[in-house]
């Protein structure tokens, strides 16, 4: 063998070796879904020197970063241009992201935390223990509007008397339904009063289509998604915990929503959806799910994601457990919250204050993104009564009209942890048929265990 | 200072950079997870709290599920894997294949894709319309539920864990078969030695060392699996594929129960650790 090519296979294998380290360092980095960071400049350093203008109490300057999901980032993303357009000379770079998985490891380390956030309703009182110190005391704008507030939400902003969040959307639930879907089978939306009439609807759309055409789409395992089993969970009053510190999922509105979910699934009604969010929403594309029964937020969602299917999309109040029972739950809505690092929290409160509690912010929010806000007195806004083209009516008014009978929002401190848990409970008794109370059991003793842990 | 010292020094100091990026990134990390896992982080701050984090782990149903998962996951998939190796690596050792560099170079290529990559192109393949439920349809088979059935969600799991190392290790095997010396093949064919004798009574006991090495290393892969379920199956059905680094990341970084997390890891490497030691013990007293 001529040193030559000794020398070449020396070469060879040490480009191996580079590409093999390469490929090993991309596996470590990439295994978590990270969500996309485009348009998110640091806070820049002129950004700080100019905190000191934003917070002498003159005009508002400097630079802010926001993180939010889904159709509540496309709204703030307008917000934010509008109010630049007001106030030149601020800055507000969104990022949106697909859930809070990142955030949470932000706050949790203490570095990149954006200036102002949103949160699910369900996990504020969670963030305010989990990550204490985390955010900005909100009381001298929120408190003055508490009036002003949907009711139910307040709870959701306190911790020791002040407040620590702004609201953003409530979710009034309504089930969306594709009224071409049910002409062309012969149902009758607005004849379905209970979810027992729900099924029979079901059951006929299976039929003549043939199996095509499912009713009820979600994650038989519960691991991406467990909102569609909470639905009629939350419109029965049903609360995860037996009292203060107490966790119980063995409850009797947690059996009747799992055995009425049950009863879809062996009507054949139902399809399985592992990746919730997005299969759900493949699902429609392709016409193989014909109703959604979600917060009124998702009218946004639908709008944004199959928009060539404006006008074939109805609203009808969600079927109650018998007749003359409750047709109301609320399913999702979120908070926006302040950073106690940002360097400009000036400029990120007069932000929110404008987006949420003005009805030029709050007009903006229903115009691009359908979202229904808490701030009441929005609602007499122009915009929340203006006909949505794509569902043929106001979706804010039919919203105003389905919230007066919501139970209370059942999420005190540590509820997203319990939340979590409970997604543990739906695959074995939707996939493997176990027994209910067994199964609720085994999970309520998982979590009270790490509830305590967390508590302890 | 004096010549000596900077003799004693400068191979340090060619070493420096590598050092203080190690210490950085993995003492200190190892160091600081030790500690963590006897206590509890909330708001920055660590709260010792003693075998609190330890004792939960121990009594986590969810954890001895996902190290039961881990195990026949490992049982299953690491066997296959060397197996397959073995066999690609004597193949592409042959002097009969032609094309060899193309060979080699075609089983070592899925270790360079990106493991996230080449995961989701797997969820595509096994998906319920995907090209291999279709394949099955037109062979007139009912299509299979890849992600509703845990048995096969594991067995997912193993085709494609198996599709991306199998190549790699046949590559470390092929380097083992190339040092035998080929006097021991001439002296067995004189001596009338089969093909199959020779595979056995040379190639196999030759190669024990490498083969060693390939099985811990898998096990070792196989017991920290993460990328894969996390991403074809997300653990799922049923928590059925949820292996136990993927129930500490979601204990870690969805619940941010760190100190648990630290907790169930040090358990596992006690583990690897165990299991490492029985693989040398059972090697050792053959020889």
């Amino acid at each position: 063998m001529n040193r030559f090519s000794k020398c070449k296979k020396k070469i060879a294998l040490l480009l191996v070796m580079v590409l093999v380290s390469g490929s090993l360092a991309a596996c470590s980095g990439g295994d978590q879904q990270t969500p996309a960071e485009d348009s998110t400049p640091a806070v820049s350093s002129s950004a700080a020197g100019d905190t000191s203008a934003a917070q002498s109490g003159g005009e508002l300057s400097g630079s802010i970063t926001v993180t939010a999901w889904n159709t509540s980032a496309t709204a703030i993303e307008a917000g934010a241009k509008r109010f630049m357009e007001m106030h030149p000379g601020t800055d507000i770079s969104l990022s949106t992201i697909p859930d809070n998985n990142k955030l949470f490891t932000q706050l949790a380390t203490g570095a990149d935390i954006p200036d102002l956030m949103q949160f699910q309703n369900r996990d504020t009182q969670t963030m305010l223990v989990k990550y204490p110190g985390s955010f900005e005391d909100l009381t001298d704008i929120v408190g003055p509007e508490e009036g002003n507030l949907v009711p139910a939400v307040v709870p959701l902003l306190q911790q020791d008397g002040k407040y620590w969040a702004i609201p953003w959307d409530v979710a009034p639930c309504a089930m969306f339904y594709r009224i071409d879907i049910f002409e062309e089978y012969g149902v009758d939306a607005n004849a379905i009063d209970t979810w027992d009439d729900y099924i029979e609807a079901g059951k006929t759309i299976n039929e003549k289509s043939g199996g095509t055409v499912k009713t009820f789409g979600f994650d038989y395992n519960g691991a991406s998604s467990a909102d569609m089993v909470l639905v009629p969970f939350y419109q029965l009053g049903g609360d995860m915990f037996a009292s203060e510190g107490v966790v119980n999922y063995d409850s009797p509105e947690m059996v009747r929503a799992f055995e009425l979910v049950k009863r879809m699934v062996d009507a054949d009604i139902t399809v399985n959806l592992p990746n919730e969010w997005t299969d759900r929403i493949t699902a429609l594309a392709n016409n193989s799910l014909c109703t959604v029964p979600y917060g009124i937020w998702f009218s946004g969602t639908l709008k944004e994601n199959v928009a060539d299917q404006a006008g074939k999309w109805g609203l009808i109040p969600l079927p109650a457990f018998e007749a003359g029972g409750n047709h109301q739950a609320n399913s999702g809505g979120s908070v926006l919250m302040v950073s106690s690092r940002s360097e400009n929290k000036e400029l990120a409160k007069a932000f929110a204050t404008w987006f949420l509690m003005s009805d030029e912010g709050n007009a903006i929010n229903m115009e691009v993104s359908n979202l229904f806000n808490s701030y009441v007195p929005s609602y007499e806004d122009p915009s929340y009564k203006q006909v949505d083209d794509y569902f043929g009516l106001s979706t804010a008014e039919w919203a105003a009209n389905h919230s007066s009978e919501i139970p209370p929002l059942p999420f005190p401190a540590y509820f997203t942890d319990v939340f979590d848990m409970f997604r543990n409970a739906c695959g074995p008794y939707f996939l493997e048929n176990k027994d209910v109370h067994e199964t609720l059991q085994e999970t309520t003793a998982a979590a009270q265990a790490q509830y305590d842990l967390l508590v302890g | 200072m004096n010549y000596r010292t900077k003799l004693k020094l400068t191979p340090y100091m060619f070493l420096a950079t590598f050092l203080v990026l190690f210490a950085v990134f993995m003492i200190y990390p190892i160091l600081y997870s030790f500690v963590l896992s006897f206590g509890n982080y909330k708001g920055q701050e660590v709260v010792l709290t003693g075998l609190r984090n330890y004792q939960y782990i121990l009594n986590d149903a969810m954890f001895r599920k996902a190290l039961v998962n881990t195990f026949v996951i490992m049982l299953i998939q690491v066997p296959i894997m060397i197996f397959l190796s073995l066999t690609l690596s004597v193949l592409i050792n042959s002097k009969l294949v032609k094309l060899r560099g193309v060979f080699r170079t075609g089983v070592f290529v899925p270790v360079l894709i990106d493991a996230v990559s080449y995961t989701i192109v797997f969820s595509l393949f096994f998906s319920e319309t995907g090209i291999i439920n279709s394949s099955l349809q037109a062979l007139g088979f009912s299509p299979l539920g890849w992600f509703t059935n845990g048995l096969l969600a594991k067995m997912m799991i193993v085709f494609a864990v198996n599709w991306k190392w199998t190549g790699y290790n046949a590559v470390i095997m092929l380097a083992g078969l190339q040092n035998i010396p080929t006097e021991l093949y001439e002296a067995a064919s004189i001596d009338g030695a089969s093909a199959l004798q020779r595979f056995f009574r040379i190639t196999l006991p030759q190669l024990k060392p490498i083969m060693l090495f390939v099985t811990i290393t898998s096990i070792n892969g196989s017991l920290q699996m993460f990328t894969e379920p996390n991403l074809l199956t997300r653990g799922g059905p049923t928590n059925q594929t949820l292996t136990v680094m993927l129930h500490l990341y979601n204990i870690g970084f969805k619940n941010f129960n760190f100190g648990v997390a630290c907790a169930g890891a040090y358990l596992l490497l006690v583990i690897i650790g165990i299991v490492t030691f029985i693989q040398l013990r059972i090697t050792r007293e053959e020889d």
